[in-house]
């Protein structure tokens, strides 16, 4: 396992981000359909968490594990964000909430199954009957893997990516140094844990502009929710 | 699939002569144990007369006829004919009503199951053998890219006589082996998946992973090709019990949309 080195990567982090927008608009919709609270994990920079707000017109619950990230949300939108230090992991709520999303592929940070099941149940036990969890991940495709498997990329900022194909994983290495690791999921993993966290799948898309997911996609856009009695 | 082995029991034992650093680790396990074992997809009984002759009883279940055929006489050969019961049945419902301390599922063998739904109904089955605390230990591979460029549509001599030849599909993570010897050429297909895909199916089975292993001289698993599984029968209604999150820090990179090009709006963004 290497070592992280995460404030690092949020200092960069608008610029991996720069071409990631079709994702607000779908959060937003979902948002403006939720009846109480709405949580985001992983906030970050806020990048999606303040536009967010801004549609629904109150604050969102913003959680991180990362110092200087929730420091970039609070100067971006601080007054429209609930901003709490945390790991998603151990999820806590004092209220129910209507809905808790999870943009950026972020859930790919936790490391296989066991951490992403803790995470699921502790999700589904915060929400409200009828309340959603939506996230969305990418699709592995191997033949993208082994394309750009070792290859050095300059943009945005130079990094090298390795495929661990039978860990399911991909470490991300700065010519810096730091590194980040991610661990993708397959579709029947996905099924695997909405069924233990006992929730229920609303849609699977392909991509945002809710276009339904077939053996093309490259992108899970989940929606789920908990039973209604 | 009992009709392929049914094919290859004649050469199956010259073909998988060279393999032999798992009989000494499925044996240790089996003595440890105590007995009696349960081997799933028993074959010709590579591992199960081994075992019997260090003393354990084994029930040993095949699909194939032939394959059993092959195991009766190599058990009767070795002198421990009464030690091991040979059962005609598929592993995803096993034929035995025993409960045992301790099932194995040697060579790979879960890999015969071509879904993530089949091989969790043998994983499930598995389970339904074992006593309070009782172990299954199996092992499956997941290649390498070397792997697969090194024998990817090559027929190779594995023993004199009997060419074998791995035609790789990533995309469906398929295998698939074929054996020639002779003018007879059979072939099959080897599902794998990776890790933490076992790792989810195990934890739905309600099997505890009390160590997973990169090679039978139990090194730990690194990223091999090889992973041997050594699991343990959770208790009912302790779901929670030995299923425990890492508590270290998360990694925190926020780069995941750039890791994975953008081949929805972009097209091949790469």
């Amino acid at each position: 396992m290497c070592v992280s080195y995460p404030e690092a990567f949020a200092t960069h982090y608008e610029r991996w981000a720069a071409d990631m927008t079709d994702d607000i608009p779908f959060y937003v919709a979902l948002a403006q359909e939720a009846d109480g609270p709405v949580v985001e994990l992983a906030v970050g920079t806020g990048r999606v968490a303040i536009p967010v707000a801004r549609a629904i017109d109150r604050k969102v619950i913003g959680i991180d594990s990362s110092p200087a990230m929730l420091d970039q949300a609070r100067q971006a939108g601080g007054d429209l964000l609930d901003l709490r230090l945390a790991d998603m992991r151990t999820l806590e709520l004092d209220e129910p909430a209507a809905l808790v999303y999870c943009p950026y592929r972020a859930l790919l940070h936790l490391p296989a199954w066991a951490d992403r099941r803790l995470l699921f149940e502790r999700v589904s036990e915060a929400l409200l009957p009828g309340g959603r969890f939506a996230w969305n991940a990418f699709a592995f495709d191997h033949q993208i893997a082994a394309r750009l498997d070792g290859e050095r990329q300059a943009e945005p900022i130079p990094h090298t990516l390795r495929y661990s194909v039978g860990e399911s994983r991909v470490d991300i290495a700065l010519d810096s140094g730091d590194t980040s690791s991610l661990w993708w999921a397959t579709k029947n993993e996905w099924l695997g844990l909405i069924e233990v966290a006992g929730l229920e799948v609303e849609a699977l898309y392909g991509w945002f502009d809710r276009r339904p997911f077939d053996d093309d996609s490259r992108e899970f856009v989940w929606v789920t929710r908990t039973p209604t009695p | 699939m009992s009709g392929l082995y049914d094919e290859i029991a004649s050469f199956y034992d010259p073909w998988s002569r060279s393999v032999t650093e798992d009989v000494g680790f499925y044996v240790d396990e089996a003595v440890a144990s105590g007995g009696p074992v349960v081997e799933l997809a028993v074959g010709t009984g590579r591992i199960a007369v081994p075992i019997a002759r260090a003393g354990i009883d084994v029930i040993g279940i095949d699909s194939s006829p032939a394959m059993l055929a092959v195991a009766r006489k190599a058990a009767e050969q070795a002198g421990v004919a009464e030690r091991i019961d040979l059962r005609l049945g598929d592993l995803r419902e096993p034929p035995v009503a025993e409960r045992v301390p301790l099932a194995i599922c040697p060579f790979r063998s879960l890999l015969h199951m071509e879904t993530e739904d089949e091989k969790l109904r043998a994983l499930r089955a598995a389970r339904s053998l074992l006593e309070v605390g009782g172990r299954f230990v199996f092992d499956v591979f997941s290649p390498s890219r070397e792997d697969i460029e090194e024998t990817d549509g090559r027929w190779l001599e594995r023993e004199p006589g009997i060419f074998e030849r791995a035609d790789w599909d990533e995309g469906s993570r398929t295998l698939t082996l074929s054996v020639r010897s002779d003018d007879s050429v059979t072939s099959f297909g080897l599902h794998w998946l990776s890790v933490p895909e076992w790792l989810r199916l195990l934890d739905q089975a309600a099997l505890d992973v009390e160590a997973v292993y990169g090679w039978f001289d139990r090194r730990p698993y690194d990223g091999e090709e090889d992973m041997i599984f050594v699991t343990c029968a959770r208790k009912r209604g302790t779901r929670e019990r030995g299923f425990r999150a890492r508590k270290r820090p998360l990694k925190r990179g926020r780069l995941a949309a750039a890791v994975w090009p953008h081949a929805q709006r972009g097209g091949d963004a790469r």
